[in-house]
Order: C-alpha cells, then structure tokens, then sequence
C-alpha cells in the first residue's frame, strides 16, 4: 500500500514537473543568481541528495530547469525549488564527468526573465553514504535536548543514533559528545555522555558497553577520540577542560586546557597507557595517519605563571597556542616514538589544531587559529593544509570565509572534506562540503542539502563533529540507554 | 398557565445559566485580567510553535505531539491577555459543559461538574518561580487541551453503536490517540471501555472480558509504539506521554499533581454518575443551592491560586519591561512593602534608565526577603538585567542558556536580536528577526527590528539603544562569573572605573549597596572633575561617611542646602536614642529617615544578594 502510494506520488510529482513549459522567448537578464542555498559554481557528487533551494528574487512566476550537460533535464516550477529524488538521481547518474547547468526563469510585470546560467560539475567521485553529527546548541553550560544523528547523503534520510530526551527527568539528561568510527564503519563506534550515569560508550562488534576511562592519575576520562585505523585501539586526550565567557569580545567564549595528556585505550584489554604526559606541554585532538603507524595531535608548549592554572589560561589565553605534532607507532609492539613538530603554528604566531590526514596518507588538513584550542569560536580560524611529501603548507583556498571554519572530515575515498563553518551567520555552525582533487586544491563548498531549503535559517542548533560513515549506524538508541543505565566497566591502567 | 408559573420555572434556569455566566466572566477577569501579567509572562517564556521541520518533527513525533502542538499555538493569544483569557475560558467552559453532558451526576452536586475545569485553572494559577524552571511542556494549554482530548473521545464513543463497534472505537481510541495525546488517549480508552462494561445487558462475562482487553490494549499499545515507532520516548513517559510530570514544576511539586488531580476527579464523577449519559436539557434545573456550590468552589479555586504580592509584582515588573515601560516598573516597585532582590534590582535599573538612581533608591523599601533558592536570580533576570546594565555578552549567553533548556521563547529572542544589533552581528540578528516575524503579534516589532539591520544607524535614534550607549564603554573581561548574578553586578561596578556619568550612578549604588567607604572616597571627586551634580544620596553617604571619619564636613563639594541640614536632625535623633534599643532606633529613623541611606546603612545589617 505504502509502496504503491509513493510511485503514485512519484509518478504525480513527475507528470507535475513535466506539465510545466519552458517560458520562450524570455529576455534574458543580468541580475545575480540569489538562491538560498548558493548552489552555483559548485561541484557535486553523483551521488548527493537533490539539491533544494530558494529563489531570493521577488517574482510572479518562477520555473527552473537544471539540464544535465549530457542528458536529461528537470523543469520545476515555484519560489522554493524541490527536485523529485528519483528523477535527481538519474539526471545526476547520466552527467556523471559533466555538469548540470541551471536556468531560473522569473515572469515580472507579465514578462518572462531569465537569469544568467550556472554551471555545477557532477564529479565522478561518489561520497561516502551517511555522516554522523551532533545537533547542539552553539556553545555554553547547559544543555537540555542534545541528539547525535545520522545522515543519508544520497537522500534526505535522517535519524537519532542516540538522543538525550530518552531520560525525561532533567537531572538524569546526559550530555552526549565526541562520537567516533574505526575507519569509516560503524560496528565499532564511540561517544561519551556526562552526567550522573555517564561513561564512555564503546561498541564493539555491534555491541554497546559503557567504560569508565579514568584511570590511575588520568585527569580525566578519556575526551577526544580518535580509533586506530584497523586495531581495537583508541587513541584519547584527556584534559580538564574550562569554558569561559569574553564580556565584550565577539568570540564570547573560550574553552581551554588546563590541563591535557594523551592516553591509549586498548579495547579488548580495558586498559589505557601514557601516549605522551609531559608537564611543560598540553596535548590534545589525537588523529591517526591512515596506516596506523602514526599519530598525529596538537600540542602546546605552556608552564603556568601563576599556581592558579584556571587563572593562569584566562591571564595568558591569547598566548597559548598549539603545534601539530607527531609520534610513530608500531601495531605491534604498541610503542610510540618520540614527538616531531610536523607544522610550528607557535613560530608564526598561530594556534594549530584538529589535525586530520587524507585517506591516501598525503595530507594534512588542520585548523589555524591566532591562539588557542577551540577555535570554533574564532572568527579568524581557517583551514589549512600541509603537502606532507613536500612540506608544503597553504590555506584550503576555496572552503575557507571570512568567519569560522574548524572541524572537518576526509571521505573514505579522500576526494571530499566535510567542515564546520560559521560563514552563514557567524553563530551556528553549518556543515559544508567541498571536492578535493588529489593534489591540494578544492572547489566552492556548499552546504548539506536538506529537504526544507529553509532549514538552516530557521534551525537553532549548530552541527558538530560532522564525520563521514561508509554504513549507517545500527545499534538502536534504546541499546544506547540500556548501556547506560548499567555500571561502567572500569578501566585499569598499565606503563 | 399563569404568571405565578412561569417566573417559578424560569428562576431555576437562570440560576444554571448564571453559573455558566459567573464562571466564564471569573476566569476570563482572572486569567485575562487580575493575574495578566502572569499569563502575559507565560506566553513570553513558553516554547514557540516549532518553526522547522527538524523540531516540528521531534515535537510532534512522540506522544501527545498534537497538544503540546495547539498548546503552543493557543499560547500566543496570550500577547493580549484578555484575548488568551478569553480562549483559556473558552476551553474551560467546554469541557464543563462536556462533563455535564457525558456524565448524569446526582441533581444536588451539578455544579460538581465544574471541578476538573477549575483544578485546570488551578494548575496554571497555582505557579510560581517555576515557571523560570527549564521545561518543554506549555503549563497553559497542555492539560487542558489534554482534558478536551479525553471528554471528546468519550463522547465519539457515545456515537458508535453495537458492542463491537464500541470494542473497536476504544481500540482505536488508543491505536490512533495515543500518537497524538498521548496518555489522554489512555484514559479515554479506560472510561470508555468501563461505560460500556458497566452498560446494563450483558453478563458479567462479557464486562470483565471487555474491560481486561481494554487494558490488555491500553498496555499493549504504548509498548508497540515504545519498541516500534518512539525510539527516543523514555520508559518513565510511556503512560505518562503528554501529562507534565510532578518534577517538571520544581519547587511548586504539589502543582504538579493538581492535572493528575482533576483526571482522578473525572474518573471519579464518571463514576459517580455511573457511567450513565448526562441530560442536561432534561435534568432539574439549578437551585441556589447549586449556584453557592459553584460559587465555593470558585473562591477555594482562587484561594489555592498563588497570591504571593512579591511573585505578582515580579511579574507586573517583567512585562512592563518586556515593553520598555521603565515609570511602571516604579510605580510597581514602590507598592512593594517588603521587596525581594530582583524588584530591588529592576528597580535600580529603571531609576538608572531615567538618571535618578543616585536620588532615589533608598526612598524605596530597601528591607528584603529571601527569594526561593532554586531557580536561581540569573535564571529569573538574567536577560532583562544584564542587558539593561550594557553587560551584552553575558546577557547573550543567558538567552542562549534559556534557548537551550526551554527551547526558543520570546524573552530569549528579544534580548538575542537585540545584542545582535548592538554588537553589529547583522546577519545573526536577521535569523533572530526572522523568526519573531513568523510569531503571532510579533511582527511589528520584528520589522521595527528590520529596519536596524537595514540601516544601523537608526538604532542611535531608539531611545532603549540610546540609553544603553552610555553603559557599553568597558574593555573586555574574559572568565567573569555571572551565575551568582547580584554579587557579580555589586563587584563589578565597585570595582570599575567608572567614565560615564551612568556608570558611576552604578558604581555610587554599589558602594553604597556594600558600604564600601575606602570605594566612595575614591568615586566622590569624580563629580566635580566632570561638573556632575552630586545625586542625593550620595550627599548622604559623603556626610554620613565624613561624620564617622570625623573628616571636615565643609570640605565635601556639592552639597545642596537641605541635606546638610537633614544631617544635622539625623544626628540629633541618633543622640537622642543614644541608650535605647535598637529596634526603637531603627523605627525612629525609619519614620524620620526611612528615605534616606542613612537609614539603609543602620537598617540593614546582612546583604543576603541572590
């Protein structure tokens, strides 16, 4: 029944778009293309979901034709533009390599316009199938209704893989963050939730189990995440975190260290180990080369002047900033090497973060900020890539804006980046994509598509830790909660 | 028929409908009149109806979906109270004329049939500082709307005829309702399924067996929903979905049962009526008697209301700043006996805002009481002061605390677009904009919020940014701790240089508030360096201050003629009460000085700030 209503529906939004005609002999104009989104002049993969927007043009009739540079065309009609999915996907399919050009039709004062034509490539290179994120609000104390969801790219499937409303009681709401995937799948995952019956949630295999990672003279849990490419190890910072508010600066918040080490966590032991505990330096962000031979953080050099080190950061935050540093690894033995400096932020005056190196092991993408360590909440942050066989370092031009860009992503295959941005309103961070070719350059972003174009504008949550998945995650919510609800396992600790 | 027999007919009628009349005018003067600010408040801190289709679906998809929808809706009449009032009484009024109807109740104890309408009002009069409480659920219209559901469905039921079309109505009663009210649904089904095991005709086999299915289902179906649909629904909400739970109203837990409360009182005058069909057309008519039964039930209804003055003014104070009234927040605060240190605080704002700060705000009551411990002072004004105090990063943030925890309101939106603006974050401030423009009786006040972001440089011509100007001369400070809100205000203000003439009337008032004498002889000569004139009180405190330190008096600056002299009399009254007690000091002063901060310096002994 469900079936044959959706082809009926198919079939009636098809003959819809079909009905309407190509406005002839319009005069063609040379206003600017304002659609919301800004989808134009932009590269697209085949396989991404239809591309909805708005027309931010005043107009008595509008129709669009997105006409692919091979074959086939879309003819829609209306201000706010939805492209039946199917049709989508085979106009996409059949323009792979090619381009889908876009003409926005207006009628005003009886006579049909049309405006200047946009091109967008259809690129070759499919995206990986979902990415996970977390819904939140941008920044401070509380938090109350917090999700962290799965995305079907190719389609606008969309659904918790855990929220916190399934505790009603306040008290008992759990802040959930930090999730993380082995390479890119999903039977091996995990996130933490703060609060009374909080823990780190490992899932291994498909099933869930609740660690308590603080172990020894850790000074913390373990925070942010990153799981060895193919063993069951997870690489973790831990660090006593603080979050403080500027009075009048436009950043408004700062979250620093005072605090911060790395540790290793073997999950089929339960113990966690020293990856680096120095003094003198905070570590933190920790991310695997591809290989697993190596791993990559950010690093700062800091002693407090003050005893009081939550003084001492608020004193000195602008001038605590990170290096992107590295350690060897070996699988086998489980030892690290010394520390290298992959990229001195600190000799040039800036803060280096987020390390995250490109799936054919070439690159280093991170994110440069003037000081600090969370620089989502710095305007001046962007993106920055190092060409690690030449040592080359140059911004990601293209992807970064005059506002915020900070967390990011490689797909499995290395020809997409998702980030976060704040480019829209300089408060929410958006999720946006843009195609890498191998050799260190990369093309306008645009935003996740969403069924409801308008979405962004309306929506008071940022996206966070946008993170590519090959396969949806499968274990339910509710196995989440029952995980929970359970004694954490404790980790020991070993040297 | 005579005369004589129609007027005796006629009388009973009229008592019935002027109960019906007395009842809707009380809740509409209650609700829409007497306690307005109150409901004014309400809609202001109450979820908006969700603007996308993320939210719209988290909201709607999980039980009870549909009336915490309408609730949110119905709640925006509430910009105009008697508008809401009018609604509010309007759903009151059905749902007693829906208990009358379904349910025969005795003829003596008719006006019964008022008792869930009133504990539905109950439940909204009765709160308090709760409503400052992080929660999801609309207190105004949820329950109520929750009680209709129910009364609604039973009635359907009384439509279906044959046993099994009434086996399958409460079936899907359930299958369809429980989605959409959630438990409401539940307690339909249960009344509905025990009208008709109690319906004469049948064996007892046939009752038992039709109630055990109805409650086979009314368990059976949540759980399928629960495991099959809800993946996010909490095990605690599965027969709960839809009612707000005792926890979500804090402090005023025993508000918290009063919804739970009028469902028992239907069950139980279903019961009483014994499931037999109401006929209101065919019942005898009212007596008096019955009238005075209403009549009881409506003053207990109004007696268990909250009557706390200092709540009611706090509320009054909100929303004559909710719309830039700054006289009224006097008037309001000088009617307050005893005040608390939030109405000391809006106060303090308001005199700010009309430069009289410094004159006047010990001619208020300066004794306080005690404010409830939870919700915090930050969470109550958080916004409105902090904003109002120039401090806009931080009454950002508190917005966004609010946002977080009761989703996105009116009072968080204001304050979001207004800082917006004020710090120049124009595209951030058209998203805020936006969205006020989508909510009912808002638009006009988005679009005067429009124009700033098209042209800036009007906001210069609105007075409230006008006057904020004065306030926003600081450097910034990075790590301040504002959850404690007063204390935070007092230090800082001690503590800063002050460089505008309003920002020094907050620093006199702080010093002056903490009694900090090193502070004052430090702020004093800035009057003259500026050609100030020195506020009232702070002649006060100089005289005062200099007296104690036996400093020469004629060497303050800026003395007028009266105080000086006024000094003098205090003085002599201080001589006089020299050996006696200090309580008859204090009423001494207080008669003769109350208005001034020598009175507030001897009175109060122990700042308890919130």
């Amino acid at each position: 029944m469900t079936t044959r209503l959706y082809l009926l529906l198919v079939l009636a939004c098809m003959t819809h778009a079909c009905s309407v005609e190509i406005p002839r002999h319009a005069k063609e104009v040379t206003l600017p293309v304002a659609i919301s989104p800004d989808y134009t002049g932009i590269t697209i993969p085949y396989n991404i979901a239809p591309l909805h927007f708005t027309i931010l043009l005043d107009a008595e009739e509008y129709v669009t034709v997105a006409r692919g540079t091979r074959s086939g065309s879309l003819i829609v009609r209306g201000k706010e533009i939805h492209f039946p999915l199917k049709a989508w996907r085979a106009l996409l399919l059949a323009n792979k390599g090619e381009a889908i050009l876009l003409d926005i039709y207006l009628k005003r004062a009886g006579e049909w316009l049309k405006l200047p034509r946009t091109r967008n490539r259809v690129s070759p290179d499919p995206i990986d199938e979902y990415i996970a994120y977390r819904l939140i609000e941008p920044g401070y104390t509380y938090y109350w209704d917090l999700s962290i969801r799965q995305r079907n790219l190719t389609s606008f499937e969309e659904r918790d893989i855990f929220n916190n409303r399934i505790y009603p009681q306040s008290d008992q709401r759990l802040c959930i963050n930090c999730h993380s995937f082995q390479n890119y799948r999903t039977a091996h995952m995990q996130f933490h939730g703060r609060g009374d019956r909080g823990g780190t949630i490992i899932v291994k295999e498909g099933r869930p189990i609740k660690v308590e990672l603080k172990a020894g003279d850790l000074v913390s849990g373990g925070v942010y995440p990153a799981w060895h490419p193919y063993e069951n190890l997870i690489a973790y910072s831990v660090n006593q975190t603080g979050q403080v508010f500027h009075s009048r600066d436009p950043r408004k918040v700062e979250v620093q260290d005072l605090l911060s080490d790395l540790i290793l966590y073997d999950v089929d032991r339960n113990t966690v180990a020293y990856i680096a505990h120095d003094s003198c330096e905070l570590e933190t962000f920790p991310a695997w080369s591809p290989d697993g031979n190596t791993l990559y953080y950010a690093s700062a050099p800091y002693t407090p002047t003050f005893a009081n080190r939550s003084r001492d950061v608020i004193v000195h935050y602008k001038e605590i900033r990170y290096n992107i540093v590295r350690r060897t690894f070996d699988p086998i033995s489980r030892q690290f090497g010394d520390m290298e400096v992959v990229f001195d932020a600190v000799r040039l005056g800036k803060s280096a973060t987020l390390p995250r190196i490109s799936p054919d092991g070439r690159y280093l993408l991170f994110t440069l900020g003037e000081f600090g360590t969370f620089h989502i909440w710095h305007p001046e942050s962007d993106l920055y890539i190092v060409d690690l066989q030449s040592g080359e370092c140059r911004p990601l031009e293209n992807a970064n804006s005059s506002h915020v860009e900070s967390y990011h992503s490689w797909s499995s295959n290395g020809r997409w980046i998702i980030f976060s941005s704040r480019r829209d309103d300089g408060s929410y961070t958006r999720p946006y994509i843009t195609h890498f070719d191998g050799e260190g350059r990369c093309t306008k972003p645009f935003i996740l598509p969403q069924r409801d174009p308008s979405l962004y504008g309306k929506l008071y949550k940022s996206f966070n830790i946008t993170e590519f998945m090959v396969e949806p995650v499968t274990t339910s919510p509710r196995a989440f909660a029952n995980a929970f609800k359970k004694e954490a396992v404790q980790a020991r600790m070993t040297r | 028929m005579n005369t004589m027999e129609v007027k005796q007919k006629r009388v009973p009628v009229a008592w019935d409908t002027l109960g019906s009349l007395l009842f809707l005018v009380s809740v509409v003067v209650y609700a829409g009149g007497y306690r307005r600010d109150l409901f004014f408040r309400l809609q202001e801190l109450s979820p908006l109806l969700p603007d996308d289709a993320l939210s719209f679906r988290n909201g709607i998809a999980s039980p009870g979906g549909l009336i915490r929808y309408a609730g949110a809706f119905l709640t925006r009449f509430y910009y105009y109270p008697l508008l809401g009032g009018a609604v509010f009484a309007g759903l009151l009024v059905w749902i007693r004329w829906l208990v009358g109807t379904l349910f025969r109740l005795p003829a003596r104890v008719r006006f019964l049939s008022y008792l869930p309408s009133l504990l539905l009002l109950l439940s909204v009069t009765r709160l308090d500082h709760v409503i400052f409480v992080p929660h999801e659920e609309n207190f105004l219209f949820t329950a109520s709307l929750g009680v209709l559901a129910t009364l609604l469905l039973v009635a359907g039921s009384r439509r279906a005829r044959g046993g099994w079309v009434k086996w399958l109505y409460a079936l899907l009663t359930i299958a369809v309702g429980y989605p959409l009210v959630g438990c409401y649904a539940l307690f339909a089904a249960l009344l509905i399924g025990t009208e008709e095991a109690c319906r004469g005709g049948h064996g007892w086999v046939y009752a038992l067996g039709l109630l055990a299915g109805v409650a086979a289902w009314i368990i059976t179906c949540p759980l399928l929903y629960f495991h099959g649909v809800y993946a996010g629904l909490s095990t605690y909400n599965i027969f709960t979905a839809g009612l707000l739970s005792p926890a979500d109203y804090g402090s005023g837990r025993v508000t918290g049962f009063v919804v739970p409360g009028a469902l028992a009182v239907l069950a139980g005058l279903a019961a009483w009526s014994g499931f037999r069909r109401g006929r209101s057309g065919l019942a005898p008519p009212w007596g008096m008697e019955q009238f005075v039964g209403l009549l009881a039930l409506l003053a207990i209804t109004f007696l268990l209301s909250n009557r706390d003055p200092r709540f009611q003014s706090l509320m009054s104070i909100q929303r004559a700043v909710a719309h830039d009234r700054w006289e009224q927040v006097l008037e309001v605060a000088r009617a307050v006996e005893m005040p608390d240190r939030t109405i000391i605080l809006y106060r303090n704002v308001a005199l700010l805002k009309q430069n009289r700060l410094g004159e006047e705000m010990f001619t208020f009551p300066t004794e306080s009481v005690a404010m409830p411990k939870y919700p915090p002072l930050v969470y109550i004004a958080g916004r409105d002061l902090l904003f109002h105090h120039g401090r806009l990063n931080h009454a950002y943030r508190w917005a966004m605390e609010h946002l977080v925890q009761h989703g996105m309101t009116v009072d968080a939106l204001r304050y979001m677009i207004k800082v917006a603006l004020l710090n120049g974050e124009f595209p951030l401030a058209q998203k805020y904009v936006n969205t006020l423009e989508r909510t009912p009786f808002y638009a006009e006040t988005a679009r005067k919020y429009r124009r700033y972001i098209a042209q800036p440089a009007l906001m210069n011509e609105e007075p409230e940014f006008r006057a904020l100007n004065a306030l926003l001369a600081y450097q910034n400070l990075l790590g301040e701790n504002t959850a404690l809100l007063e204390p935070y205000l007092l230090e800082y203000y001690k503590n800063t240089p002050p460089v505008t003439f309003e920002t020094l009337e907050l620093s006199m008032s702080a010093v002056l508030t903490l009694k900090v004498k090193d502070r004052f002889w430090g702020l004093f000569p800035l009057y003259k360096e500026h050609g100030w004139k020195v506020p009232r009180h702070v002649q006060e405190a100089a005289l005062l201050f200099a007296h104690r330190e036996q400093r020469d008096l004629s060497a303050l600056h800026g003395l007028d003629t009266i105080t000086p002299e006024r000094f003098t009399r205090f003085l002599h009254t201080l001589e006089v009460y020299r050996n006696s007690p200090e309580e008859r000091l204090l009423a001494a002063l207080k008669d003769s000085f109350g208005d001034t901060y020598w009175y507030y310096y001897f009175a109060m002994k122990e700042l308890k700030t919130n």
